[in-house]
């Protein structure tokens, strides 16, 4: 069942291609990477994973025409990394910038003094992911994950009123409710081995003799 | 009665029908389409520098944009990209690079300008999700630029003139300049009202938070702007005058008194705005628009004009 995602928002988009192996999820490729000069070629990148995620917004009820482009770039990006056969998930990420009135202001200040640059500001994110079964046949689903993840300030940000906490706290791990769910892995058929039926020897019943006392 | 009305009416109609002509067909100079030209040129440069960074990536036949994808998404667009190979498409975008490059100087801008603009705009019709609204007023200035004589000067042509000692009359006032030009502000002056009205519409504007939301946007601005957080009524303040600049702009940039004083201001509008949103190509490009603005000729045109 599709479920409606909500519509992309303000932040900074990225692209991750990712590959899940032994139950454990790693990131192959960010794009855009943080090192990718010049800028403009970080916000076309970012305008390319927006458009992902308007995509993913705008068909909501058209699974083909949400990951027709994902699936392009998908295949472009399993292309240039030589990646063998596997199973490969396309996300794309939203870092929010953080709301301006959930900001208590000492807190504010104590990460300007901790951070250098914007890039450390606390974000929340977005993900939409389109999950690429197998290198050589791609069919993408689009699974939004709908919840926000949280910022390097550690605070919570499902929501607009959330309290403020420890700067230091590690962010949590994404979690959400897909917007399509992930196609079932093909599972291999499941053979059983073959029982071979032994012949049944009925055995003798021997009766214990009777001894008459 | 009927003659008064008569009189009104014929009045009426040729007040009209002067203040029209006045504003389409005075002639001015290119001195201000000339600078716009060049500008343009540099940005339109720039960029297609930039993608030849990722040419095959986001412009092949087997790159991330797949063109039977891109049609289906984002309508037919014509882009001389969807007949080229892969094999070709070095070579295109090399030769594209020289026809802006051309255009840049002025050298053969009656066909340059037309090449110019097909050249950028193949790029953003080929590729539209990577488009934004630096591209999209960087294709009006294309077209426009096709409109009036802006290889008057700062060209090679002028420099090739200058260096045979032509007449200063060489380079006449000319209508097509203003129809530009003109085309150029009603343009920019709708452009600012959508804006305007867009703002309007989010939440962030109305409270005053949205220069906050663009300056702690990862990777966005050009300096560490995370002090802010401390001084939200300066934010508040900041981000109401960049609303109330979008919607005052298309009313008050046609009164010859105020103008000066929106220009000043939207320059420093939309360096603030460079600033702190990291969108250089899309402030760059408005600045480059308020050129349009800038008093130019066409006073010494009416006046040979009137004469």
């Amino acid at each position: 069942m599709i479920r409606s995602p909500r519509p992309p928002e303000a932040g900074a988009y990225q692209l991750l291609l990712t590959t899940r192996a032994a139950g454990s999820e790693s990131v192959i490729l960010r794009l855009p990477e943080d090192s990718m000069e010049p800028r403009i070629r970080r916000q076309r990148y970012q305008k390319l994973a927006r458009g992902i995620a308007d995509l993913a917004a705008l068909y909501e009820s058209d699974p083909h025409h949400q990951t027709l482009l994902a699936v392009g770039i998908g295949k472009r990006l399993l292309s240039e990394c030589r990646l063998p056969v596997g199973n490969y998930q396309l996300s794309v990420q939203r870092l929010a910038p953080r709301r301006l009135e959930n900001i208590q202001l000492g807190l504010a200040r104590e990460a300007a003094t901790k951070v250098v640059g914007m890039n450390l500001l606390v974000h929340s994110a977005d993900e939409f992911q389109v999950a690429l079964q197998e290198k050589e046949n791609l069919t993408a689903m689009v699974r939004p994950e709908g919840q926000q993840v949280e910022s390097r300030s550690g605070e919570s940000q499902s929501e607009e009123h959330r309290p403020a906490e420890s700067p230091t706290a590690q962010p949590d791990a994404p979690s959400g409710i897909p917007l399509i769910p992930k196609p079932p892995v093909p599972k291999p058929p499941v053979t059983k081995p073959p029982v071979t039926k032994q012949p049944v020897t009925k055995q003798p019943v021997t009766k214990p003799p009777v001894t008459k006392s | 009665m009927i003659p008064a009305i008569h009189q009104y009416a014929r009045q009426l109609t040729t007040t009209i029908g002067q203040g029209w002509n006045r504003f389409w067909f005075t002639p001015s100079g290119s001195a201000r389409l000339s600078w716009m030209r060049l500008f343009v040129g540099l940005i339109g440069l720039y960029q297609l520098a930039t993608y030849g960074l990722d040419l095959h990536r986001l412009f092949g036949v087997d790159g991330m944009l797949p063109l039977d994808a891109i049609r289906t998404l984002y309508g037919e667009s014509w882009s001389y990209l969807d007949y080229v190979s892969p094999a070709q498409l070095t070579a295109v975008h090399w030769l594209g690079m020289a026809v802006v490059g051309l255009f840049t100087m002025g050298v053969g801008i009656r066909w340059t300008s037309i090449g110019a603009a097909v050249v950028l705009l193949s790029y953003y019709h080929r590729a539209p999700v990577l488009t934004g609204q630096a591209e999209a007023l960087l294709s009006m200035l294309l077209v426009y630029l096709c409109v009036g004589r802006s290889g008057e000067s700062l060209s090679v042509r002028a420099l090739l003139k200058r260096r045979a000692d032509a007449p200063a009359s060489a380079c006449p006032p000319a209508v097509s300049n203003t129809v530009a030009l003109r085309l150029m502000q009603i343009h920019l002056a709708v452009i600012c009202l959508l804006m305007g009205f867009a703002q309007l519409t989010v939440d962030a504007w109305w409270t005053g938070e949205a220069i906050w939301l663009l300056a702690a946007q990862s990777g966005g601005p050009l300096v560490d702007f995370s002090w802010l957080a401390g001084h939200p009524q300066w934010i508040g303040a900041w981000s109401h005058l960049v609303t109330a600049y979008l919607l005052a702009f298309p009313v008050l940039v046609w009164s010859h008194l105020a103008r000066p004083l929106v220009l000043i201001l939207g320059v420093v509008v939309w360096i603030s705005l460079a600033v702190v949103s990291g969108q250089l190509m899309l402030c760059l490009t408005m600045l480059v628009t308020l050129l349009a603005f800038v008093p130019g000729e066409e006073q010494e045109g009416r006046s040979k004009v009137e004469s």
